[in-house]
């Protein structure tokens, strides 16, 4: 007979898989995560120059929630070794011993496919494909293949987390053209610096697990150089959309300035070689994300209103 | 041939997994409403 006792206060990997409640599941979603990548995922369906069924608007949301965090789960499966030895990591459900990996495995795989069959069924196959393909990215090419092999990990794997205002576009549209492309690319120059800025105050936390991050293989200073370069990138790449009709003069002043505020910030981060404005830089990055693709969607509002009007 | 052992949970361990047993249903039905609505707003002709 098998005794099983769930423990009211937990430390790492003294719980049982019995204690998991639903929140540990939804933990291994990556909430937060998944808020931010919805958020960018809706600008571009809403920025998209056509109307949509709300209902199916909604639905095409939830299939890229839901497919963000089957892929979050996933990683967390695969992770458990490392995220045990991070202290950012190791109160995760997995390595706190309150979800059997097999579980979180299976539960990821099923929320991924069931994402992408109801975005296919439900919106386009398009926008289903490109789900698919950025489930694939993380699971695959930035979590199993380059995480622990290579310091440009997240600047490939970080392609992942550019693909949702594209998924966002295409399924308002069926049609990825060189606007959606350019959503794409604002998220994809914006996650090195934002990633590297986090991995500066937690170098030690990387190095420890073996992780080849930039700031642990390349060192802090030549991190900061290029978090520089890609602020710089991301200056003009940032106000593309305004010049492929994806925005209008709101968005063109608002991603200017965004733009310079975090090369600045960038500055900021060589200037001053502390942890403090690694964080601050880190903090700005998500501010930054959240204010361009609201003011895409600022910009966009009146248009789609008229057009749900019409 | 070995006999399963049987697993007794604790009141606490009882109360997670009829907690487990709850969201489980409830995602379930949420998943039959999610297709039942898509179903009649592609019926409706929405795109």
């Amino acid at each position: 007979m098998v005794d099983i006792t769930a423990s009211p206060s937990l430390t790492a990997g003294q719980a049982h898989y019995s204690d998991a409640l639903p929140g540990d599941y939804i933990t291994l979603l990556k909430p937060r995560v998944m808020f931010l990548v919805v958020f960018t995922g809706l600008a571009g369906l809403v920025a998209a120059p056509t109307s949509m069924n709300p209902i199916l608007a909604a639905v095409a949301v939830l299939a890229i929630a839901l497919a963000t965090g089957g892929a979050g789960a996933i990683n967390m499966w695969y992770d458990r070794d490392i995220d045990a030895i991070m202290e950012r990591t190791a109160k995760r459900p997995i390595p706190m011993g309150l979800i059997e990996p097999s579980n979180a495995l299976a539960f990821g795989v099923i929320i991924s496919i069931a994402a992408i069959c109801i975005m296919g069924l439900a919106v386009n196959w398009l926008s289903a494909g490109i789900l698919a393909l950025a489930s694939f990215t993380y699971v695959f090419v930035y979590t199993i293949w380059l995480k622990r092999r290579s310091p440009q990990n997240i600047v490939i794997g970080g392609a992942s987390g550019a693909f949702p205002p594209m998924i966002g576009w295409a399924a308002a549209t069926n049609h990825v053209g060189l606007a959606a492309i350019s959503l794409f690319l604002i998220t994809f120059f914006w996650t090195p610096p934002h990633f590297w800025a986090l991995s500066l105050y937690r170098c030690k936390d990387y190095a420890r697990a073996g992780i080849p991050m930039m700031s642990v293989t390349a060192g802090p200073k030549s991190t900061r150089r290029q978090m520089l370069v890609y602020t710089l990138l991301l200056l003009p790449i940032g106000v593309a959309p305004y010049f492929l009709g994806a925005a209008g003069p709101i968005y063109l002043a608002g991603s200017a300035i965004l733009g310079l505020l975090f090369v600045a910030a960038a500055i900021a981060v060589i200037r001053d070689e502390t942890d403090r404005s690694a964080k601050r830089m880190f903090g700005f990055s998500i501010l930054y994300l959240f204010l361009i693709f609201g003011l895409l969607m600022i910009d966009a509002g009146p248009g789609l209103i008229a057009r749900l009007g019409g | 041939m070995l006999k399963p052992t049987p697993i007794h949970l604790n009141p606490e361990a009882l109360r997670r997994q009829k907690l487990r047993n709850w969201a489980l249903f409830g995602v379930l039905m949420a998943f039959v409403v999610l297709i039942f609505i898509i179903s009649i707003v592609k019926m409706m002709g929405g795109h």
